[in-house]
């Protein structure tokens, strides 16, 4: 499979400083010209060559089916006596188990998706370890477990089919440093962390399609999942945030690139009262999809609706390193109903992420479409915080904790009625194996979602200059700080130097051209254009002057940004 | 974990793998414990030198050893949050096979642990110098 032209970025990409001192150095070199920090990218190479996956499993069915409870009187006993290959078919009940699997080629089938159920019991760390390759779990609920539902680590090929994960406490359904996968038909909710998560792989050659997420801190999350990552025609909702790939230090790996989000309808994120959450989560709060440090990724044809925040936000990831976002395309996808933004992108540092052909409404920055076209201007945006303050502000709130919490268990519970395996116990016995090559999906045939007939869009939020007012101290206090602070150095210095520069123009001390020419710098260079104005076109006070009430300004401006971001807990 | 605890850590590895490959008596190299992956996984100490393994990651994790030598969840301590670190000094030469039972699964077969796991190799003498 291929969707396009890969673009694939030397290891190390991230910023070799730790984040928070990135994050300051931004604040003053961005605006000052294509100041760039870290690696650069290798975009634009030669296509990669077709990844061939090694497997230890049998890539068919050995014919051998071991009978849960009727040959053995535990799931955990059946796997264990099954040879590669084999099926382990387990009948209606609950399990009150932890399964590990390490055999591979493993079909493990519940008779009847919603009455086969694994139980934690608040108590067990994993419905299903599995570590070997090639293992399949289909029609199967797992429940309350205090770590992961369902769960493959460090394997080639997996499968996870019409399976149902409640209140399984970090991930629903879960692949880390895997490869070659899909989740399908499944349902997950009452995670904290995210319902379905693919995590460390690169190339993932790994699906998620036809899921339903919600209630949880994050519908799906994918950090430093990369390569022919592929999440579509799925449904999230009632989550904090929707479906956030991402880049993060706490995993190997990094940066998450190659990421396609399509044919999603994701709608009503923004859950505060119904959801878990904790610090990370609780950032993406109200957006459809995060891209965040996310590279030469596509988000295109979704649809979005009523999501608290936006319908997709781009923005740098701030951790150990600051790792930009850049490259990524968000087309043609329908946003209504937005809370602050139907489209966000942010800085610092962003580089040449682009919007085209969405039908939305409003955008922070301003003009998205227009300035950040991927099929005409793309405009660079070194600053660009009033996105990323919100992040960041929540991002306080929780080390505050001052964001909602649910205990383990509180979230809704979906009724057991979900879709069955087709053809039931009878279906084709088929090892994880070549998964992603056997896959029969087009992503050049996904479309956007028909809007339902029967959706009220809601209202956007009374902001000011894109920061939400209700947002809350801390997101409210950080955008005033990183983005009103010089919006109205922009706007009143620029009114002032305009003023000044025609005043001047009048009075017979500047040129006709001098007057122009500043005055296009001072309006098209936000706030940069009046710092240069301020020193060298201002004639009012000696030039050692000018430099050091200048300089004066912008080490206060930023060691209070800096104060504020300590005292929030940011760093 | 605080950035410059991060940061500290982080140069501590560095550090670790490009100077010694591991610590010496009355020294204390870092392992971090990201999701889900000890880093490094595998690393020498000598007798009498200690390893502080720091969650670097964002979820909980803790530091078993297969044979019952240590447990990081000992004494009530329980899982170790992000950000939060266990030392342990080794007295005893040998070999530790190390697990975290979050992340970390056992072949009921062979008994070996596959997922989140490690070995530290204990040695007389300062390593790899």
């Amino acid at each position: 499979m291929d969707w396009g032209t890969r673009k694939q970025f030397v290891d190390g990409h991230g910023i070799g400083v730790t984040g928070a001192v990135a994050l300051l150095i931004g604040l003053f070199v961005t605006g000052f010209g294509p100041f760039r920090l870290g690696a650069e990218a290798t975009a634009g190479g030669a296509p990669a060559a077709p990844v061939v996956f090694s497997s230890d499993a049998p890539e068919v069915w050995t014919g051998e089916t071991r009978n849960v409870p009727d040959d053995y009187p535990t799931i955990q006993s059946a796997v264990d006596a099954a040879d590669p290959g084999d099926l382990v078919l387990i009948e209606p009940g609950v399990y009150a188990e932890a399964v590990s699997v390490t055999t591979p080629g493993l079909v493990i089938r519940g008779v009847d998706r919603n009455r086969v159920v694994l139980d934690g019991e608040f108590t067990r760390s994993n419905g299903f370890f599995v570590t070997a390759d090639g293992v399949a779990i289909e029609n199967i609920t797992a429940r309350n477990y205090v770590t992961n539902g369902f769960y493959w680590d460090g394997v080639t090929g997996y499968r996870g089919s019409y399976l149902t994960a409640i209140d399984d406490w970090v991930y629903g359904i879960y692949a880390f440093d895997s490869v070659d996968g899909v989740f399908e038909h499944s349902y997950a909710s009452g995670s904290w962390d995210a319902g379905f998560y693919v995590g460390q792989c690169d190339p993932c050659n790994a699906v998620v399609t036809d899921v339903l997420a919600e209630f949880n801190g994050l519908g799906y999350s994918g950090t430093n999942s990369s390569g022919d990552m592929y999440i579509v025609n799925s449904e999230w909702r009632h989550n904090v945030g929707g479906i956030v790939p991402n880049t993060l230090d706490s995993e190997l790996l990094p940066p998450s690139h190659d990421v396609l989000v399509a044919g999603n309808y994701i709608h009503h994120n923004g859950e505060s009262e119904r959801a878990p959450n904790r610090s990370a989560e609780w950032s993406s709060f109200g957006n459809g999809v995060v891209l965040a440090g996310v590279r030469d990724s596509v988000v295109r044809n979704n649809l979005m609706v009523n999501n608290a925040s936006s319908g997709v936000e781009v923005v740098t990831m701030i951790d150990a390193n600051m790792w930009r976002s850049g490259g990524n395309e968000v087309r043609d996808n329908m946003i209504r109903g937005s809370g602050r933004a139907d489209l966000l992108l942010g800085g610092p540092l962003e580089e040449g992420s682009c919007f085209s052909g969405n039908d939305a409404k409003t955008s922070v920055p301003y003009f998205l479409n227009a300035l950040h076209d991927c099929d005409g201007i793309n405009l660079p945006l070194w600053y660009g915080l009033a996105t990323s303050s919100d992040p960041l502000g929540r991002i306080a709130q929780a080390a505050k904790g001052e964001n909602p919490q649910l205990e383990h268990g509180d979230a809704p519970k979906p009724r057991l009625n979900f879709e069955q395996l087709p053809d039931g116990v009878d279906a084709e016995v088929r090892p994880a194996v070549d998964v992603f090559e056997s896959l029969e999906f087009d992503p050049d045939e996904i479309t956007t979602p028909d809007l339902p007939a029967d959706v009220d869009f809601d209202d956007p939020k009374a902001s000011v200059f894109g920061v939400v007012l209700s947002a809350g101290f801390w997101p409210v206090l950080y955008g005033a700080l990183m983005w009103w602070v010089p919006m109205a150095v922009w706007i009143f210095g620029g009114l002032w130097a305009v003023l000044k520069l025609w005043l001047g123009f009048v009075n017979a001390d500047r040129s006709l051209l001098t007057a122009i020419g500043w005055t296009f710098l001072v309006v098209v260079l936000p706030v940069v254009g009046v710092l240069f104005f301020a020193v060298l076109g201002y004639r009012g006070l000696p030039l050692g002057a000018r430099i050091a009430r200048l300089a004066g300004a912008v080490v206060l401006w930023l060691a209070v940004t800096a104060g504020a971001l300590w005292w929030g807990g940011v760093f | 974990m605080r950035w410059w605890r991060r940061v500290a850590a982080s140069a501590a590895v560095t550090i670790g793998a490009a100077g010694c490959g591991g610590a010496g008596a009355d020294d204390q190299s870092v392992v971090r414990m990201l999701d889900n992956r000890y880093v490094p996984a595998d690393i020498e100490v000598a007798v009498g030198g200690s390893l502080e393994f720091v969650n670097d990651g964002r979820v909980d994790h803790n530091v078993i050893d297969a044979n019952g030598a240590f447990d990081s969840r000992a004494n009530g301590v329980g899982d170790h949050k992000p950000g939060e670190s266990w030392s342990h000094t080794f007295t005893e030469p040998g070999h530790y096979s190390i697990y975290c039972s979050l992340h970390a699964t056992k072949n009921n077969s062979t008994g070996e642990w596959s997922g989140m796991v490690g070995t530290i190799t204990v040695i007389d003498a300062v390593p790899n110098q």
